[in-house]
């Protein structure tokens, strides 16, 4: 690849380095995104999906990005299905921790669950096969979630239940 | 042996260049979801198509309504 300049966007000049991202897609998705890209007018799909999720970002930004939280190794309190209390090893950022298991506890290593829990008041926030949906979770409910120190009524600010709802349906 | 990262149906496959300013604030975004690009780029995609057709169908009902309303007036 030739040294030089970065070209302008499109016009596709010497020495203008990319990055390509081979997307897979089923027939269905496919098709849909076909029509919406000659729709708008675009030759190919890969255009069109590139300026799609740059518009994307465009809209998740205005609606307030999700913050990025630091994890560590720690001890998660949580309170599990059966109303008992146990505190147990996993990652935390505070206020919310998660730990490789499902809500009926922890499970023997190798098993992919891990479930994200609000560790002020040990709430189970929901279960999922990665720990990156936990992760991505967290900083979503961390948007909208203050810190809270245990006294008087728990937070939210805001429902949590649509933005749990949206993930645990990305997640599957 | 390492899972698929798409165990379902992956029967077609898109390219999507972008330069390198582009592609790292991608990496940053999907990096907070906790997802890989490509999936973070066919996740965007079918967010976009489905504002597209809710806006269409919109449209769509406000046109009938006018179209109604000019019958009725």
């Amino acid at each position: 690849m030739g040294e030089g300049g970065e070209a302008p966007e499109g016009t596709g000049g010497e020495g203008v380095k990319v990055a390509t991202f081979t997307v897979h897609a089923t027939a269905g998705q496919s098709a849909r995104w076909k029509q919406a890209a000659e729709a708008e007018g675009y030759g190919s799909v890969g255009t069109w999906a590139s300026r799609a999720l740059d518009a994307y970002l465009k809209l998740w930004l205005a609606a307030g990005a999700p913050v990025p939280l630091s994890w560590s190794w720690g001890t998660v309190r949580a309170v599990l299905q059966d109303g008992t209390a146990q505190e147990i090893r996993g990652w935390i950022a505070p206020p919310f921790g998660f730990y490789r298991g499902s809500g009926d506890g922890k499970i023997r290593r190798g098993t992919k669950v891990f479930t994200l829990v609000y560790i002020p008041t040990g709430r189970l926030l929901g279960t999922f096969r990665y720990a990156a949906h936990c992760k991505a979770l967290a900083s979503d409910l961390a948007r909208v979630w203050v810190r809270w120190d245990g006294a008087g009524a728990e937070p939210p600010s805001q429902d949590p239940a649509p933005i749990v709802a949206r993930h645990l349906s990305e997640a599957k | 042996m390492a899972l698929p990262m798409w165990p379902d149906d992956h029967v077609i496959k898109f390219n999507v260049r972008a330069n390198y300013k582009r592609s790292a604030l991608w990496r940053y975004w999907a990096g907070i979801k906790g997802l890989p690009i490509p999936v973070f780029l066919a996740q965007a995609a079918d967010s976009y198509c489905e504002r597209q057709e809710r806006d269409r169908e919109r449209w769509e009902r406000a046109e009938k309504r006018r179209k109604e309303r000019e019958g009725r007036g």
